[in-house]
């Protein structure tokens, strides 16, 4: 949790679509549309003093905001009436102001920062509006973020965009594991790595090998995988470049670490069928730790490929299908089992179990609660089973 | 052979295979076997099937039996991969 998201004001600013950052002390306002100097349509920064307790926002301590831009004037050309000063301010590390507003909404100090810097932005806005009417604060462009700010490592434009703030929040939950990083587990990655999800574990003793690279997202390079880096390693340096928080563990889960995963405020299990499956299922079940199980299988019909692909949910109080759905004898040892996978079967996987991640949080509404989820390739079949009553 | 032995004929297929069974109900275990027989030790199959009699379609556990009719298809496959 972030102080923007202990705020309601803040958080209520990111949800009005507005571009917030705290840094240093400091609330900034990016991509405030106003009218410069030479009468056109630009965009500033706000910055604000920024008041807490420590935990959250109090109420602003000063009414004034200063501007990282230009000296705001209206659609006339003239300056805007709301100018104190026009003292330059440096705030170091190249964010400089040219002047500082003075303006109270209704001739009263503001009652939050969300009430301060609408009525700023607000102000400004009208006149660049006067010249251009498309002209908005929501539509900013990418910035970095601090890791203070976010676990992105750029501003998610998309959330407060469509004003979905209040959703995707339910998904900032402290620590998930994804266990095996094959072409399933490397999908549940890319969509879980675009939550905010604080903290992302992944497992895997496995190294990237070129037939991985085909049933992964993305694009490997040669020279990635001529080196053969341990899968975990690759994907967390791959998706750092995104997000912050993404920590590889290069190692099987097994009798002897399995304890570190009832940390976990969720599992996916994307690992191969064997015994190491069984020691983690049991010992969850034992927590009340929720996860998803992954499993598909491809066949070969003539020259053609059929299958069934299966997500497995297992919770507290809904453990009891677990052991008719979840099978933990060695596919590695079934002479029968060839090991087909497609890496859009691995997709659908990793989509299905996401997918039902998400209804558990609430994120998506979920009146069918089913527990097992199966998607039978040649008929086109999905099938919900063990659905709670 | 007589009408009634006949029809106690059924074409089903299994994973896209022709099989033919002798009687209109069937366990989750024989269907396994009509995939792979004997099935191996310990594994759980994943079971589903459509245009059947009743239920018409769904999926079956061990435990499990399911009323047949003729062209009944079914899917079995260990989904033990990742």
């Amino acid at each position: 949790m972030t102080l923007v998201d202990r705020s309601p004001d803040l958080t209520q600013l990111v949800a009005d679509g507005y571009d917030v950052e705290v840094r240093d002390g400091n609330l900034l306002i990016h991509h405030a549309p106003y009218v410069n100097s030479a009468g056109q349509v630009d965009y500033a920064i706000l910055v604000s003093e920024l008041s807490t307790n420590a935990e959250r926002t109090i109420t602003p301590g000063r009414h004034e905001v200063w501007v990282v831009g230009d000296v705001p004037h209206d659609h006339q050309g003239s300056k805007i009436s709301i100018i104190a000063d026009e003292n330059r301010f440096d705030y170091g590390n190249g964010l400089v102001a040219c002047c500082r507003l003075s303006g109270k909404p209704g001739g009263q100090m503001p009652v939050d920062y969300h009430q301060k810097i609408s009525n700023y932005v607000d102000v400004l806005g009208r006149y660049a509006r006067a010249i251009d009417p498309t002209a908005t604060h929501t539509d900013y462009p990418p910035r970095e973020t601090s890791a203070e700010e976010s676990v992105f490592c750029y501003h998610d434009s998309a959330t407060s965009r469509a004003g979905l703030s209040a959703v995707t929040a339910k998904l900032k939950v402290g620590k998930i594991a994804i266990v095996g990083l094959g072409g399933t587990g490397s999908y549940v990655l890319d969509l879980v790595a675009k939550t905010p999800v604080n903290e992302l574990h992944l497992y895997d003793d496995d190294v990237l090998y070129a037939h991985n690279a085909f049933r992964a997202p993305g694009a490997a390079t040669f020279d990635d995988v001529k080196e053969t880096p341990p899968k975990v390693q690759y994907f967390a340096e791959r998706y750092s470049q995104f997000r912050r928080n993404i920590v590889p563990h290069p190692v099987r889960v097994t009798e002897g670490n399995v304890d570190e995963l009832l940390a976990m405020d969720f599992v996916f299990l994307t690992l191969d069928a064997g015994p190491s499956k069984r020691i983690i299922v049991e010992r969850l079940k034992e927590h009340g730790v929720a996860f998803v199980d992954c499993g598909m299988g491809v066949q070969r019909q003539d020259n053609s490929l059929r299958g069934i692909v299966r997500v497995t949910t297992g919770a507290k109080d809904h453990c009891e299908h677990l052991d008719r759905r979840i099978s933990y004898a060695d596919v590695g040892a079934d002479e029968y089992d060839w090991n087909i996978q497609t890496a859009d079967l691995n997709m659908l996987n990793a989509a299905m179990a996401v997918l039902k991640w998400k209804k558990l949080c609430g994120y998506y509404v979920d009146s069918k609660h089913e527990y097992n989820s199966q998607f039978t390739v040649a008929r086109n079949q999905l099938h919900n089973g063990e659905v709670a009553e | 052979m007589t009408d009634e032995h006949h029809e106690n004929n059924y074409k089903v297929f299994v994973n896209g295979v022709e099989k033919t069974v002798h009687h209109e109900v069937l366990t989750y275990d024989e269907v396994v076997r009509l995939f792979v027989d004997p099935p191996v030790e310990g594994t759980i199959y994943a079971v589903s099937f459509e245009h059947a009699e009743k239920p018409k379609e769904g999926d079956l556990v061990a435990g499990q039996h399911v009323t047949i009719k003729q062209n009944t298809e079914f899917d079995v496959d260990d989904t033990g991969r990742s």
